[in-house]
């Protein structure tokens, strides 16, 4: 009995110990998986600054990056070769996937944390986070390095001004080009219908309508409507610029105002209201997928910038040869054509204090992004590499088919994505093309890009919600005339009043007036 | 003096007897480490982060570097037009939450247990926790193919019925609706299980000796099976109030759209776009705790309330 009972204490004994040793050894792997990250990124910075004195050597560089593709590049990519051999660095990249707001609350907890990469990628640098971590000096100031660069010297002026924070520029704007948005249609369906590219915005509504009711796609069902619209409703903001309107925010009466208190976005907005009523505009649009009714055969156009049209179709127009897609951005308007433009840039490449300790550093990593401009880091990005993406005949660069390109590694060009190499390109690409080089002056910038307001740093956002909010109601029809006359005062009351007054203030200091 | 003494004897005996307790079930205490390691560090020790609700925090700043303002933030978020509105969606979600979700479990296990043949039981039973490893996003995804206009299958069933097809998705009348019933398909099977396993506990004899007493199907249920597992609906009950206003930040987030933000907006949602998207991380953190301390007066409220009902109630 005695020893029956102990052998059974023993083996509970053993339970125990077996138990508590899984329990431990679990416990230990998480603690020390967690110290070997924490002093991996911790240890890093200082290495690579230690190994840069020598200028022989490569520059080690931690950079941040945005990751917009399903899996990020590899390590051993030919691309991440030839650029660290082209600019004798040694890169460790951190891709961050951008799915949504993701990349940006990653870079909002990287500042919180303290602890930053060499380079990082920031974007919407005009909103609060990322806004106040360059004025509360996160970054270094740039400008008055710039000018000692072949290239850095000679960035795109729109996209340093419209960057800059009260003249200063806390990174590397990323050059866009600048009158990108414009309507992209189904060529085949206007000529089933016998109908004209559309020229005004008369136009644009009949052809709109046409593709709704009279059956483009012919195959004897009322099936397809006008124009495929998502929640940022692209087509209004559209349709004000080629109203004459002002982009966001313009200038009028000597005020710089928001696009919606003027009236050709009033006009803008009842067209649409319009459209939705008679379902050339889809009503359930405030939760459509972009592209998805377009790439499915239903909408014969939609609003947004023009390049989507050679990058977002391949597979619809693979599965049926008939599809034909076209650009158009130039709509006559009563004060003449105007092109919805962007800011210019996207993003800056910026280089944080902490990581970066002295000038000799910060010399040492511009050099490396102004070789990121040169014409073979250009032609890298731009068209890939030489025998897997493209093939040089008779001084003619032609893509490979099926090539890959430099897929996120476009994310590191701050230059002119016409640099470099040209490769040979499609009709449909170099229509695009020429659009965006011959309306570069029917550009409508929103004015508000390169003008501050504390106001708007505060509570911009919330205020603009409530708006983007009433306009979906009102142009489905939750909203009347005097709901969205309340809304807009409202804004006025709530600070947008404060906003329009600081913008319009900061507008003349900076003008000289 | 002697009496001091003793007492003192006496506490002493009790400590040590305390430690002896704890070293005669020295492993058990080790097991439990790990545990207790686990609530400090990622249940405790982020309490503090609770300060910068007081704070006007700059992350650049840091913690020790930012300024204390005391209440300020509590008192913008009070006087915010936007406060009622919250506090309202919120409540009523939670409170449909609880009419209209949390019998549905009981309700789904009193009748898997009255199903006679154990096989088929078993096979419905696992069916009905498949919803619960289905990601909300999916759940939403699914939701917006059956109810969107655009020949989404509900709307087009309507109209071959010769009705006007309804906008489901992007009215503020439809949206609790659509809120709750998708908490109710993805979660009443995995709430079954606390329930099944109550009414697995019941003594048989109980039944049996019904029986003879000539109690029917009805009279077993009413009298034996309910009482038997009430305690368990109190509890969870109560925890249920404890997160009461938890409603769910990814399924609402996703839900939301212009046209139902009125009824839509919950402190969840608003948190994220008022705290992370717009780096306003005080003025967030002071509407969490706002949340938080409701939540604890609820579970304080429900908890005594359960007792003086002569439940045992969760401490």
């Amino acid at each position: 009995m005695n020893s029956n009972s102990n052998v059974s204490g023993k083996s509970a004994k053993f339970f125990k110990v077996i138990c508590l040793a899984c329990l431990t050894t679990s416990l230990l792997a998480a603690c020390s998986s967690a110290k070997e990250d924490a002093s991996a990124s911790s240890a890093q910075p200082s290495s690579s600054s230690a190994a840069s004195t020598a200028s022989t050597k490569p520059l080690e560089l931690n950079v941040m990056m945005i990751q917009q593709l399903a899996e990020p590049p590899k390590a051993d990519s030919p691309f991440l070769k030839a650029i660290q051999a082209y600019t004798n660095t040694k890169l460790d990249i951190s891709w961050i996937p951008g799915a949504g707001t993701a990349y940006d609350d990653k870079v909002s907890a990287t500042i919180a944390s303290g602890s930053l990469p060499d380079v990082i990628l920031i974007r919407r640098t005009k909103e609060s986070p990322n806004l106040n971590a360059q004025m509360s000096g996160v970054f270094w100031e740039l400008t008055p390095y710039l000018k000692d660069y072949k290239n850095l010297s000679k960035m795109s002026e729109i996209a340093v001004q419209n960057a800059s924070i009260s003249g200063k520029l806390y990174g590397l704007p990323r050059e866009r080009v600048l009158s990108r948005y414009g309507m992209i249609f189904r060529k085949d369906w206007l000529d089933n219908l016998g109908l004209q590219e559309p020229k005004t915005v008369d136009d644009l509504y009949k052809v709109a309508k046409a593709f709704t009711e009279n059956d483009p796609d012919k195959d004897g069902k009322n099936n397809t409507f006008g124009i495929q619209e998502d929640a940022t409703m692209e087509l209004l903001k559209q349709l004000t610029v080629y109203n004459g309107g002002p982009n966001g925010w313009g200038l009028q009466d000597g005020k710089v105002v928001p696009d919606f208190v003027t009236t050709e976005f009033k006009s803008a907005l009842d067209l649409y209201k319009k459209m939705v009523s008679e379902k050339i505009v889809s009503e359930d649009f405030p939760i459509a997928k972009k592209y998805d009714y377009f790439n499915q055969g239903k909408a014969g156009m939609y609003f947004s910038v023009i390049d989507d049209a050679t990058t977002r179709h391949v597979d619809m127009m693979k599965a049926d040869p008939k599809v034909q897609v076209d650009v158009a951005e130039n709509f006559d308007g009563p004060t003449g054509q105007h092109v919805r433009a962007t800011f210019g840039y996207d993003s800056l490449i910026a280089i944080p204090k902490s990581s970066v300790k002295d000038e000799a550093k910060l010399k040492e990593i511009l050099t490396f992004l102004d070789k990121m401009g040169d014409d073979a880091m250009l032609t890298l990005i731009n068209a890939g590499v030489e025998g897997v993406d493209y093939n040089v005949e008779d001084g003619k660069a032609k893509k490979i088919a099926g090539a890959k390109g430099s897929e996120d590694w476009q994310n590191f060009r701050w230059g002119s994505q016409f640099g470099g190499i040209q490769i040979e390109k499609t009709p449909l690409e170099t229509k695009v093309e020429t659009l965006f080089k011959g309306n570069f002056d029917l550009g409508v910038v929103d004015l508000s890009a390169s003008l501050m307001s504390e106001t708007n740093t505060q509570k911009g956002a919330d205020l603009k919600k409530a708006i983007t909010d009433a306009e979906t109601k009102y142009v489905l029809g939750a909203l009347d005339e005097k709901g969205w006359n309340d809304a807009v005062e409202k804004w006025r009351k709530g600070g947008g009043d404060k906003i329009i007054e600081e913008y319009t203030a900061d507008y003349n200091k900076n003008s000289g007036k | 003096m002697d009496m001091v003494k003793q007492t003192g004897a006496l506490q002493k005996q009790r400590r040590a007897s305390f430690w002896q307790r704890v070293k005669r079930h020295r492993w058990f205490y080790i097991m439990l480490l790990p545990g207790m390691i686990y609530f400090f560090i990622y249940k405790y020790l982020p309490m503090w982060g609770i300060l910068i609700a007081f704070q006007d925090y700059q992350p650049f700043k840091g913690f020790s570097g930012s300024q204390w303002v005391g209440f300020k933030h509590f008192e913008t978020f009070f006087q915010d037009e936007m406060f009622w509105n919250l506090f309202r969606n919120t409540f009523v979600l939670a409170i449909y939450n609880i009419v209209f979700f949390f019998p549905m479990p009981i309700i789904i296990a009193l009748m898997l247990n009255e199903v006679r043949k154990e096989s088929f039981k078993r096979i419905i039973q696992t069916l009905i926790y498949v919803p619960h490893f289905v990601s909300w996003v999916v759940v939403v995804g699914i939701s917006f193919l059956f109810f969107s206009t655009e020949n989404g299958i509900v709307n087009q069933m309507l109209s071959s019925a010769g009705k006007e097809p309804v906008n489901f998705l992007l009215s503020a009348e439809w949206f609790r609706t659509m809120i709750t019933s998708q908490v109710i398909w993805k979660e009443t099977g995995w709430g079954t299980i606390i329930f099944l396993a109550a009414l697995a506990g019941i003594d048989p004899q109980l039944y049996e000796a019904a029986r003879m007493d000539g109690a029917g199907r009805w009279r077993q249920l009413w009298h034996i099976t309910v009482p038997a597992i009430r305690s368990t609906i109190i509890i969870l009950l109560i925890l249920r109030i404890g997160t009461f206003l938890d409603t769910g930040f990814e399924q609402i987030f996703l839900m939301v759209n212009p046209l139902n933000r009125d009824v839509g907006e919950v402190f969840d949602t608003y948190v994220y776009s008022s705290g992370i998207t717009q780096g306003k991380f005080s003025y967030s953190t002071a509407v969490g705790v706002f949340k938080s301390i409701i939540g604890l007066v609820l579970v304080m409220g429900a908890n005594r309330l359960a007792k003086r009902f002569g439940e045992d109630g969760i401490y």
